[in-house]
């Protein structure tokens, strides 16, 4: 089992007391495009009265300190990432 | 990294004097200064204060990606200081400001323009506005582009 912790930021931190939340995920090379889905899975079990979590999730990007990930990168091992919903500075 | 090119995200207050003396250089003849404030009306609310949130270590990177860009396109001896806030900001504060030096003046306002713009659509930053009514509300963006190219990410963190 690969455990992703998640960071939260923006709109997301709704869905936690804390900074970030734990996403497990059963196997290596798991696309980032399908860990949306479970992160997704997670944050509507957390929040089911929050709507269109699933648009929310597939609009953001994830993110490590150094880039935003690619749908097709892959997960090969527990890391730590961001969710970065679309952005607004200024 | 490029000495003149200094890019943060902070909580601290941003001083004008500060952006200044990061650009100045006796071989430039022209800067610009952009700086952007916490406005008291947005979509039709009064706005009392605006909460800045960022994923700061990559925002830093981002935000020097965009200077090093500016200075490929109008000249590799521009200054480009970047600062953006983070936190809770009363209306009229500055939330960024921006300072570009150039040799003439027509490329540090070109590049001064370009770097706010692309902050706006790349920096992972996000604002929460807290109205009169005691509601607050996270601000719609710009969704983040991809980079090209795919690779395993879980040793980058």
């Amino acid at each position: 089992m690969i455990t992703v912790e998640l960071r939260l930021f923006g709109t997301f931190r709704k869905y936690s007391e804390g900074s970030s939340i734990s996403i497990e995920i059963p196997q290596k090379n798991t696309s980032v495009s399908a860990l949306k889905e479970s992160i997704a899975s997670e944050l509507v079990r957390r929040r089911p009265d929050l709507k269109d979590c699933n648009k929310l999730v597939f609009e953001s990007a994830l993110a490590n300190e150094k880039e935003v990930l690619r749908d097709n990168d892959e997960i090969q091992s527990s890391c730590t990432l961001a969710i970065l919903p679309p952005v607004c500075g200024g | 990294m490029d000495s003149n090119v200094f890019c943060q995200v902070r909580s601290g207050e941003i001083s004008e004097a500060e952006i200044f003396q990061k650009v100045r250089s006796l071989e430039h003849g022209g800067m610009n200064f952009f700086f952007g404030a916490v406005r008291d009306f947005n979509g039709g609310k009064n706005v009392v204060a605006v909460s800045y949130d960022s994923f700061e270590p990559l925002a830093e990177k981002i935000l020097r990606e965009i200077s090093e860009e500016a200075k490929a396109k109008w000249g590799s001896s521009l200054r480009i200081c970047v600062i953006h806030r983070v936190g809770k900001l009363n209306c009229g504060d500055i939330s960024v400001g921006v300072g570009v030096s150039s040799r003439h003046r027509d490329e540090s306002y070109q590049a001064s323009r370009y770097v706010i713009e692309q902050l706006k659509h790349r920096a992972p930053i996000w604002k929460k506005e807290h109205y009169e009514n005691g509601e607050t509300e996270w601000l719609k963006g710009h969704a983040l582009c991809q980079r090209t190219g795919a690779h395993d990410v879980s040793h980058e963190h």
